[in-house]
């Protein structure tokens, strides 16, 4: 209190007012109570382990020994801007987001459409949509190299009887990744496809009779009621769904291990490949650092259009 | 949903079952094929041209799961760390949660956006440090190590905040006017209220510690302490790194170990539905 | 008085107890128990010849030095991850067994022990009973990091039966790059059995190819060495001046030209087929390709296949140009550096390694035919005992010319140099600009270099 009194008055009184605010009627302190469970779990097992890669981003560490990390200062991140093959995953990372987010939400939502119409068999529908969902990238992984294998698999053979010309899915630079998009999109589907049941099933019948009685055919109704009111629901799936792209690794590592011809390597698996094979975890953490700002950054991008646009605020 | 009944009523319809036809094919076929594999003796895998349909039943990959490893003991230490992971996270997210949507606290959303931003974090880079301060606790091999650092997550906070949001807030006014505290608004009113997106949140963090290899490979160092997943690994690994995987084998894992979380779902399946009808929403 | 000699007498018997309880605890320290990775197998393996003549050695080791235990853990997934983690955390095992591969990332991480300590704590342990080519492999200047178990030089695989088909004799082992190049000429066959030399050739109907090549440094390092070049200078600081030499961009375009100039190895996308048709072994063992670049594991692979015969199989080693030469892969026993602090585990664990090393556990464990013995005389008695001597012979001769991997020799070496190479050849093979891929390339791992010499 003693420094309080040094200070400006217009500090002093903010200050004050904080103190206030903390104490008025209008801050909810329960929630204090409330987030304290994750909150103690989040500074124990996210911040301090990310403030230490944040360390070791500005250091040269490669070994085992913490206290002998050499500090670098900002040398990994002067390397990084030069670095041809990280900027590469980069833009592979970018390419397979905009691919798959846009995709797997507009597909998983028609489905997602169609199971809401109360047809028969929906629950059975609704488990065989899922199993993807819940097996291991190891299986997925095995069973779609062989589907796209350009001589045996299925895929081509379906493709060439309806008369069109084989792919070379996953040998060929150009469909490399459209292939690793098909297959995340394939097991992903359940997932989104619950996401946007549990929206739809939220949205009051009342307006879609109200909309009835007007005279408004399906696709109106579509239109008008289920996508507006279906906002935070795609909000939730795109921002998820943007973060989850940058950080996709398991089906590049098994699948192509960043090939053909590094057309398949994301960033995450650059980063996976320096830090684990290539021991250089100080590297590995500064280009980790930068991958999570560009997400961030995005993020908040996503945030801020939301905001703008007048749609339902997060905050 | 009620649509009233109108001429193309039919025609949709049989386009809606043709779409989930289509759909259910392609997610039906390559599991087909993954039982199909695992009935196959080892090295017959890849034989052209594929076949679908199994052409052998041959159990001896199964056989093999369940006699080389003490599969009883991973099995239970599974189910004791999927349990308690998944009841922590529906706890604890769902708690963060309510207050993050619905209470209004000086630093809530400066600290969501820390909760989020945490999600941005590949996993990987902060695996060390993680074991380290897990190893500085005393919890490797144990079943704390295995549980407690899973037993919370941002994706869950997420997902309930985003379901909590949309409960209308008569509901919550109605309460406190009553005098209900905010521990009994929230365990009466906006839990059960919430059924579908829990069981969401439950079958996902069930689906996640079920089958997660990374953590449990560095935690569990006995056998003892090891996981389904875990101790089915162990049959891919080998020093020498000259062998050949054995993919029917690998297939037969994945098979066993997809369908307790097929049966959860399934049995999670049912509970959406009823949340929904119990929601009082509708 | 009497009360001060009580206490004195107390004192004294005090300090006895501690004396003797000094010495019963040293009694009790001399046991040590050390934990030891890489004398397990996996699951599905249990009960085979190479489990039982561990098992056998973990006993025999217990009989033989009552005071050590051997706890043997189980090799975990992902071996190299979890060891650097373990490393970083002091949960490594005291001893394991090491691709040799990975020695400068743990030398450079300060997590292996140097063993010449051993030599003199442990008088039985000699370094003559090693050969030297796999010796030199954990040598670095005085330091001995680790002890060679076994290994492989790279040679080349051949089905004689091809040989028969194109009715050409087959190789000898002094081969030269024009033998190599005639040779393969004529082992590529069209469905008419006309060869790459016959002007009527048909391009569409290929039923024999000549030679796999593929992208991957490790497989085609050595016809770099065969010309004189060299892809990285000796103290691993620059490959400006190696890589884009003229002796190893000569190499390589021999290499591309077997592909897209001879035709007598099939493109990457006709390898893609056959290894998805059939599995490149079978596709090998019915006569598809006829030879393809490989080390000794590879019979484990090839003998279980459903159509291996012996007289589908042999071996040659690597042609010579300007010179012979093949690169060699091993693998050996390493030391936890902690050990350093602890005499009595430290020794334990040398005479633990010694007895890995020796002759008669060396040559029980050749039955797994993954790799040549580094004991020399287990490997020796390998070939004697050897269900394919001729071959097994023909590896250890090969093994002369064999030169260490520089992933033993530089830190880092498999992602700032292999990978961006094995990247160039991908481009290269699929048609790119070799000066232009080369190029790129020098720059891209000079900077890497640059930086990690820093």
């Amino acid at each position: 209190m003693a420094s309080t009194t040094q200070l400006p008055t217009r500090t002093a009184k903010s200050r004050k007012s904080l103190w206030q605010k903390f104490w008025s009627s209008t801050n909810e302190r329960m929630g204090y109570l409330f987030i304290l469970p994750s909150l103690t779990h989040i500074i124990l097992f996210l911040f301090i382990p990310l403030g230490f890669s944040l360390f070791l981003s500005f250091t040269d560490w490669r070994g085992t020994n913490i206290y002998n990390a050499p500090w670098v200062g900002l040398d990994n991140y002067e390397f990084m801007m030069g670095d041809r093959r990280f900027w590469n995953a980069m833009q592979n990372s970018a390419y397979y987001t905009l691919l798959s987010v846009p995709l797997g939400m507009a597909i998983s939502l028609g489905v997602a459409v169609v199971m809401n119409q109360k047809l028969r068999g929906t629950y059975f529908f609704r488990t065989l949509f899922f199993m993807p969902v819940i097996s291991s990238w190891v299986a997925v992984s095995v069973i779609w190299i062989t589907i796209l294998d350009p001589q045996a698999g299925i895929l081509n053979y379906l493709l060439t009887s309806i008369g069109l010309p084989s792919v070379n899915w996953l040998g060929d630079p150009s469909t490399a990744m459209p292939s690793i998009v098909i297959i995340a999109i394939w097991k992903g589907l359940g997932f989104q496809m619950i996401i946007w049941l549990a929206g739809l099933q939220a949205v009051p019948e009342v307006l879609y009779e109200a909309a009835s009685i007007d005279g408004a055919n399906s696709w109106q109704k579509f239109r008008s009621i289920t996508i507006p009111l279906l906002a935070p629901t795609s909000f939730f799936l795109f921002v998820t769904g943007v973060i989850g792209s940058f950080q996709v690794f398991s089906p590049v590592y098994v699948i192509t291990g960043g090939g053909p011809r590094g057309a398949t390597d994301v960033a995450v698996h650059r980063i996976y490949l320096r830090a684990f094979e290539g021991f250089d975890m100080g590297y590995a953490s500064a280009q980790a650092w930068v991958l999570f700002s560009i997400i961030f950054v995005l993020t908040l991008v996503q945030f801020w259009v939301r905001r703008r646009r007048g749609e339902e605020t997060l905050f | 949903m009620i649509y009233e009944k109108k001429p193309w009523d039919l025609p949709l319809k049989i386009l809606g079952y043709s779409i989930l036809c289509l759909v259910a094919l392609a997610m039906i076929v390559p599991f087909i094929w993954m039982v199909s594999t695992s009935l196959k003796p080892s090295g017959a895998e890849f034989a052209y041209p594929p076949q679908i349909l199994p052409t052998s039943f041959n159990l001896e990959n199964y056989k093999n799961l369940f006699t080389l490893v003490p599969f009883g003991r991973y099995f239970l230490n599974t189910i004791i760390v999927t349990f308690f992971t998944v009841f922590g996270q529906i706890i604890i997210c769902s708690m963060a949660a309510y207050a993050f949507a619905r209470l209004k606290f000086i630093g809530r959303d400066v600290l969501f956006v820390l909760y989020l931003a945490t999600m941005m974090i590949p996993f990987q880079i902060i695996l060390i440090p993680l074991f380290l301060i897990v190893f500085g606790l005393g919890w490797v091999n144990t079943y704390q190590g295995l549980i407690i650092p899973g037993i919370s997550s941002v994706f869950g906070i997420f997902l309930l905040r985003q379901a909590f949001m949309s409960v209308p807030g008569d509901y919550q006014d109605a309460a406190r006017i009553d005098g209900a505290s905010e521990f009994v608004i929230y365990w009466r009113i906006f839990l059960p209220l919430n059924g579908p997106a829990l069981a969401t949140l439950g079958v996902f963090s069930f689906m996640g510690t079920w089958t997660d290899l990374l953590w449990p490979l560095l935690i569990a160092r006995d056998q003892d302490m090891r996981t389904l997943e875990l101790g089915l690994a162990y049959f891919n690994s080998s020093l020498s790194a000259f062998q050949q995987t054995n993919w029917p084998l690998v297939m037969a894992a994945a098979v066993v170990l997809m369908l307790p979380v097929l049966l959860v779902y399934i049995f999670a399946q049912r509970y959406f539905i009823e949340g929904i009808s119990l929601s009082g929403v509708k | 008085m009497l009360s001060k000699r009580t206490s004195q007498a107390g004192r004294l018997i005090g300090l006895m107890l501690i004396v003797i309880s000094a010495f019963t605890v040293f009694a009790q320290d001399d046991a040590v128990t050390l934990d030891v990775i890489g004398l397990t197998v996996p699951p599905d393996e249990i009960g085979t010849p190479l489990d039982i003549s561990r098992q056998e050695f973990i006993t025999d080791f217990h009989e033989a030095n009552p005071t050590i235990t051997i706890n043997a853990i189980e090799a975990p997934p992902e071996f190299d991850t979890q060891i650097i983690i373990d490393l970083a955390a002091g949960t490594a095992p005291d001893v394991w067994y090491q691709g040799s591969g990975n020695l400068p990332n743990l030398v450079a991480a300060e997590g292996i022990l140097d063993v010449s300590v051993c030599l003199d704590l442990v008088p039985e342990l000699t370094l003559d009973r090693f050969d030297p080519n796999f010796l030199s492999i954990h040598q670095q200047g005085d330091a001995l990091w680790g002890l060679p178990d076994g290994g492989t030089p790279m040679v080349m695989y051949y089905n004689p039966e091809t040989f028969a088909n194109a009715g050409i004799d087959e190789p000898s082992m002094d081969w030269t790059w024009d033998d190599f190049l005639t040779t393969m000429q004529e082992l590529t066959l069209d469905s008419a059995g006309r060869n790459r030399l016959d002007p009527e050739f048909d391009e569409e109907n290929i039923v024999q190819y000549g030679f796999r090549v593929r992208n991957f440094l490790f497989e085609w390092i050595y016809f770099v060495w065969q010309n004189g070049g060299d892809v990285i200078s000796p103290d691993g600081t620059t490959v400006d001046g190696y890589l884009n030499s003229p002796e190893t961009i000569e190499a390589i375009t021999f290499l591309r030209d077997l592909v897209l100039e001879y035709g007598v190895a099939p493109s990457p996308s006709a390898l893609d087929q056959l290894n998805q048709q059939f599995g490149f072994l079978t596709a090998f063992l019915q006569g598809d390709v006829a030879m393809f670049a490989r080390g000794h594991w590879e019979m484990v692979g090839l003998r279980n296949n459903e159509i291996y015969t012996e007289d589908r199989v042999n071996i040659v080693a690597n042609p010579r140009n300007v010179e012979a030469a093949t690169v060699i892969y091993e693998s050996g026993w390493v030391l936890n550096a902690a050990l350093a602090d602890d005499p009595v585990r430290l020794e334990a664990a040398c005479t633990l390694i010694e007895g890995l090393t020796d002759v008669q556990f060396q040559s029980s464990k050749v039955i797994s035919g993954l790799e040549i013995s580094a004991n020399v005389e287990a490997a020796a008695a390998a070939v004697e005992v050897s269900e394919y001597p001729e071959i097994s012979e023909r590896f250890v001769m090969a093994l002369a010319d064999g030169r260490a991997d520089y992933a033993t020799r530089f830190a880092g070496w498999a992602v700032l140099v292999e990978e961006p190479i094995n990247l160039m050849m991908e481009n290269i093979l699929a048609g790119g600009d070799i000066q232009e891929e080369v190029d790129i390339t020098v720059e891209e791992i000079n900077r890497e270099l640059e930086r990690a010499n820093r």
